[in-house]
């Protein structure tokens, strides 16, 4: 536990030194001034529509019309876009660019586990992108209230944590996945390549996939249009990244439905089919529980495959 | 006495390769041990799994009585290693990266932070404290590694070849230190080199390594003695070299050949014979400025398995 605390410290330390930790702080503070200042214009036709909520509807609203763009509509798919930058960002060199310098065999051949080496690590990255996407989001929370004038209610203050929560936890597998690289692959080079790739297919391909696919799906009943639409939504919930806007909608927006729970209620028992009442926060919690869960189980799994890999490897200095 | 470091059928093989063959290696408390052999030859291997950094295929290696495979920690905290390429964290401080190095071996910040001043001070570094470690040259980068087992201080110290890619004063520098630290802190040291002079400078025993098999173990006047037979060369240098003198150290038993290099004499004998040559020259009032012993038995025993590998 001692050697646990004494490299997290180093590791904790070592992330706000680095220049790297200003930029991915940047990297997503100054997008989401814009885009909540954008949100903050055009909050008042929809906080007059049908929203429950004043304050959230900042995080979520669209700044433009065109969705079909690849850029972020709104705050909300700006984090989900960028949080796996700045968890990438913290891990892709983790351990081989220690491996690299020579530093990790006098690191594991002091009396510590190898395991506090990786734990301690993730940990750190983890509190950094949890000290990242509070301060943001209290600077973003902070300009909000300036411009539109009414501070969040008690119930959007703890949507908002929970938010973070969720986001932390989203970042946090993207940390992971990017250290299962560095050790994986002996480059710095090629394990930032490889984990830039894997989210360049998620942010950018796989929404292209998707619309690809759903072109070619036809059917004549609403049955089958039914089926085609769940075919769909299963495989968007392949992608991390989906994962996590899906979940976040229904935290944030809670009046509006994700075509999934449209599905759901529609399939199901229709007499439930209540648009234009928000869920309660605990119902939403629970409906978002599986997203979650998914997300941590990814975690898991990017860190079970780490430690089998580092535990048994043999770590020369040449 | 009961061995500090003790491998029995010590092996170890890669994908169908043996790269340490049955090594059986006994080493005393209080010993330099100089490990020697060709690059390629098994040693860092051999230090790998006395560190408990790699697992033995068969055999066991144990450090102070604790298993190197079973009980790594217990091993890991009485032994300090020192890979060849030694690295430190480029972008912080010498005094940053030897506290680190303390605190994981549960040392508190002041005494971690007394031990890290001392440290430095010992390898001449004290200056340098606060700068980055990016900016030291290799044989400073190499000092930090003695430093960094200073900091330590561990009963046993494995350093795998120290002097490779510094200049000669800085592998005098650390050879000096090395021996130092080895009487100082009552250091246990095995030292790998595929240097045979390095090695006959400050260790006391000396082990020679070729294609994984430990070819030849002991002290090293012990080894040296035992291959002596009429392979000496003694060194004279003299004030003034007269005909009288080496006619009267040719008339001495066992003196085989004496040959004269400008202010020298070489003398080739069958074995250590100082005293005598020592005091034939006195008779004839000769006046001795030096004299030194060269045996190249250990030489020639290192060269023959160092072509074969």
């Amino acid at each position: 536990m001692a050697a646990f605390m004494t490299v997290f410290r180093k590791e904790i330390e070592d992330h706000f030194n680095s220049w790297r930790f200003i930029f991915a702080f940047l990297i997503v503070f100054l997008p989401s001034i814009y885009y909540v200042w954008r949100a903050t214009g055009t909050i008042r036709e929809v906080v007059t529509g049908f929203s429950h909520f004043a304050f959230l509807p900042l995080f979520t609203t669209p700044i433009s019309e065109t969705t079909m763009s690849l850029l972020p509509t709104s705050f909300l798919d700006l984090i989900a876009m960028l949080l796996p930058v700045v968890g990438i960002a913290l891990g892709l060199d983790a351990i081989n660019s220690e491996r690299n310098n020579g530093t990790l065999s006098r690191l594991i051949s002091q009396p510590i586990y190898r395991d506090s080496v990786i734990n301690a690590k993730f940990f750190a990255g983890v509190i950094t992108i949890a000290i990242l996407m509070v301060s943001v989001v209290l600077l973003i929370v902070g300009m909000g209230i300036y411009i539109i004038g009414i501070p969040p209610t008690a119930e959007e203050a703890w949507r908002i944590l929970f938010f973070l929560v969720i986001a932390i936890i989203y970042g946090a597998f993207w940390l992971g996945l990017s250290m299962l690289f560095s050790i994986l692959f002996r480059s710095v080079a090629t394990s930032a390549l490889v984990s830039i790739a894997v989210w360049l297919f998620f942010a950018v391909l796989f929404p292209l996939i998707q619309q690809l696919l759903a072109g070619t799906m036809t059917g004549d009943t609403q049955a089958a249009a039914i089926k085609n639409i769940q075919t769909l939504i299963l495989i968007s919930r392949t992608s991390p990244i989906q994962l996590f806007n899906e979940s976040m909608v229904m935290i944030l927006a809670p009046g509006a439905r994700t075509i999934s729970q449209i599905l759901q209620l529609m399939t199901g028992n229709a007499g439930n089919f209540l648009l234009n009442t928000p869920l309660s926060l605990g119902q939403s919690l629970l409906s978002v529980w599986p997203q979650i869960m998914i997300t941590v189980l990814l975690t898991v799994i990017c860190f079970a495959i780490s430690y089998i890999k580092f535990m048994r490897e043999e770590i020369r200095s040449t | 006495m009961v061995p500090i470091i003790e491998a029995k059928g010590l092996t170890k093989v890669y994908d169908n390769t043996t790269v340490v063959d049955n090594l059986n290696l006994e080493i005393s408390e209080g010993q330099i041990f100089g490990f020697l052999g060709p690059n390629g030859a098994g040693k860092t291997t051999t230090i790998l799994m006395l560190m408990g950094l790699t697992e033995p295929t068969k055999g066991e290696a144990r450090i102070a009585g604790f298993n190197s495979t079973r009980e790594p920690i217990k091993v890991k905290r009485i032994a300090g290693y020192i890979p060849e390429k030694v690295g430190f964290y480029q972008d912080l401080s010498a005094t940053y990266n030897l506290m680190y190095t303390g605190r994981l071996n549960g040392l508190s910040d002041t005494k971690a932070r007394q031990a890290v001043e001392q440290a430095l001070e010992k390898v001449g570094l004290q200056d340098r404290a606060n700068d980055l470690v990016g900016t030291f040259s290799k044989g400073m980068k190499q000092r930090m590694a003695i430093a960094d087992i200073l900091v330590k201080n561990p009963r046993v110290a494995f350093l795998d070849e120290p002097t490779t890619g510094i200049d000669p004063a800085g592998i005098t520098q650390m050879l000096d230190l090395i021996s130092q630290i080895a009487t100082e802190n009552n250091m246990t040291i095995i030292m790998s080199s595929h240097q045979l002079n390095q090695v006959e400078r400050i260790c006391t025993h000396v082990g020679i390594m070729s294609k994984g098999k430990l070819i030849i173990d002991g002290s090293i006047n012990q080894l040296s003695k035992k291959a002596a037979a009429g392979k000496t060369q003694i060194e004279i240098q003299l004030a003034e070299i007269t005909q009288e003198i080496i006619d009267s150290i040719k008339e001495i038993k066992g003196v085989t050949k004496v040959e004269r290099h400008e202010d020298l004499l070489i003398v080739s004998c069958s074995e250590d014979l100082r005293r005598q040559i020592s005091r034939a020259i006195q008779e004839k009032d000769g006046l001795v400025i030096q004299m030194k012993l060269q045996s190249y038995a250990l030489e020639d025993i290192y060269l023959k398995y160092f072509r074969e590998a």
